[in-house]
């Protein structure tokens, strides 16, 4: 069975014209990502690691300049392909003069629903996303949630197998982030795939089973959650120290990775200090994040 | 339902929303209003009067309907984004070209027809006889539109700002009505390299000039107007072409 999406080989690069000269920017640089189906997957980065132009990518509204972008097996650019697909912008980018209701009739035409069909698929899309069937008024007039959770109605309106969604925790409250994750984890369990893109890490390690982290455009790690914690936890070390201060001994702490385990703690001995503990860190995906980027020479390399 | 026939009718729906169509509908209906009261500052010419103002209104609004629906659909689908969620939907970016056109298109068309049954209703009330150059002007307004409403769609794919794309557009209005003119500036270029720019020029912009058919001594033949209609629909169908070659692979 082909994965859910895959990316091969993908690069993109912005060109941006400055004082007269043309610069070029990169967006992402030779992804390779395959990602099964049934799984919710989460893009990790900082800003400007690429991970919002990997998800353009992926939903077809961007075109990459070398490689191929496949979903379920078939090329994004097919609208086949694309009925397939349903896409949750981190923003909700809807025309705000016409009604919810209005408005996802308008998507599920566009989608190829008609007539009961459409009528019954848009009533569900709205109830599933938490919205009153029976408001008519502008969009403009609803809460930035309320927005959200219109541009939620939209994704789940032609009943999609993969989703892809763009900080999809963004602008909700508390009681949102709760529904929209059992929502995300509903959508998984019924076998469909979802892909998360997200800057907040300790959601992402609750909601998603496969995790890639980007930096610099590059896709820099990829696994599970639980290869990605191990690999944090067999790294980091917290060293509990006496060591003679100006006037009396001192207790302090220092935390090292693996590589530099051996030469601190030859370090410490030579100045007279003494390593009263030396304690495995419990792994994060921040600390993951954070440890990727610094080896891949990201932003937050020092 | 077609795609393209869902997005024209989404088209449809955002300017109507937006009360875009509201506003034309309303401006036409205040200028033709506008007309019937000017014939009460000029007696003996009552008739030649409202006509004249009339036709004028209807080909404003037959210029500005497409212009100004494309201005603020490129404001919305680019500025604003909205265009990321339709384009994720199952069909081509070429049918999301044509509907577009198509609803531009049909936003002008059922303003024109609203002010053509107006003028026709004001005719009969006040029992007239017919006017003949109602049905010729309708159909140039009509051809206008088509035309316009399919380089609206072009201009605002081509370009990344809707300053930008109206302030090109209405470039094209003004270079469409002085077209006649272009041949004669050809001859008259000093300049190397001016006189094939010109003649370029000439044959790219729409013929508008052709289509003030109210300005004619006589109501032009029917020939005229299929003539006309003819080359509306070859315009704006290279249009559209272009727009769908030119979207095929801009990223938004």
């Amino acid at each position: 069975m082909s994965p859910a999406f895959e990316l091969d080989g993908v690069s993109k690069t912005y060109w941006l014209w400055r004082r007269l000269k043309k610069t070029a920017v990169p967006g992402v640089r030779d992804v390779r990502l395959a990602v099964p189906r049934g799984v919710i997957f989460g893009l990790l980065g900082l800003n400007g690691a690429g991970k919002t132009t990997a998800m353009k990518l992926l939903v077809g509204i961007m075109q990459p300049d070398a490689g191929a972008v496949r979903v379920l097996g078939g090329d994004v650019r097919d609208p086949q392909v694309r009925a397939k697909i349903g896409f949750l912008p981190e923003l909700p980018y809807v025309p705000l003069q016409m009604g919810a209701a209005e408005l996802l009739r308008c998507y599920g035409r566009m989608s190829g629903l008609a007539g009961k069909r459409l009528e019954s698929r848009v009533a569900a899309a709205l109830e599933t996303a938490g919205l009153d069937r029976g408001r008519t008024e502008p969009l403009r007039t609803f809460s930035k949630g309320m927005l959200q959770r219109v541009a939620l109605a939209q994704v789940l309106l032609h009943e999609p197998e993969v989703i892809f969604a763009d900080e999809p925790m963004s602008g909700l409250d508390p009681a949102g982030v709760r529904e929209m994750r059992e929502l995300l984890m509903r959508l998984r369990d019924a076998g469909l795939t979802v892909c998360i893109n997200s800057h907040q890490i300790a959601e992402v390690e609750r909601l998603c089973d496969r995790v890639g982290v980007m930096a610099g455009g590059r896709l820099v790690r990829e696994g599970t959650v639980g290869e990605l914690l191990a690999l944090a936890g067999t790294r980091r070390y917290r060293l509990v120290v006496l060591a003679k201060g100006a006037q009396d001994w001192e207790i302090g702490d220092l935390e090292v990775g693996e590589d530099e385990l051996a030469d601190t703690l030859q370090a410490q001995r030579s100045r007279g200090a003494r390593v009263l503990q030396i304690l495995a860190q419990q792994g994060s995906l921040e600390e993951v994040l954070l440890t990727t980027i610094r080896q891949a020479g990201g932003p937050h390399a020092s | 339902m077609r795609p393209d026939v869902a997005v024209a009718r989404y088209v449809l729906r955002l300017l109507f929303r937006g009360r875009l169509a509201l506003l034309l509908g309303g401006a036409g209906v205040a200028l033709i209003a506008g007309s019937f009261v000017l014939t009460w500052l000029t007696p003996g010419t009552e008739r030649r009067t409202f006509f004249d103002a009339a036709f004028l209104g209807m080909e404003w609004l037959a210029i500005l309907s497409p212009v100004l629906g494309s201005t603020i659909l490129q404001v919305q689908e680019f500025e604003q984004r909205t265009l990321w969620l339709v384009l994720v939907r199952p069909m081509s970016r070429a049918s999301f070209v044509r509907g577009r056109f198509l609803g531009l298109a049909g936003l002008g068309c059922g303003i024109l027809l609203a002010c053509g049954l107006v003028v026709a209703g004001l005719v009969a009330v006040s029992g007239g006889r017919p006017e003949p150059y109602l049905v010729p002007v309708a159909v140039a307004a009509l051809g206008e539109i088509v035309i316009l409403a399919a380089i609206g769609g072009l201009v605002t794919f081509a370009t990344t700002s809707y300053l930008t794309g109206l302030l090109v557009q209405l470039g094209i209005v003004v270079l469409g009505y002085l077209s006649p003119v272009l041949p004669y500036l050809a001859g008259k270029a000093v300049v190397p390299g001016l006189k094939p720019v010109v003649w370029a020029v000439y044959w790219l912009v729409p013929h508008l000039s052709d289509f003030a058919v109210r300005e004619f001594t006589e109501p032009p033949e029917t020939w005229y107007l299929a003539a006309l209609a003819g080359y509306a629909v070859l315009y704006a169908g290279a249009a559209v072409g272009v727009s769908a070659f030119v979207f095929r692979r801009r990223d938004v």
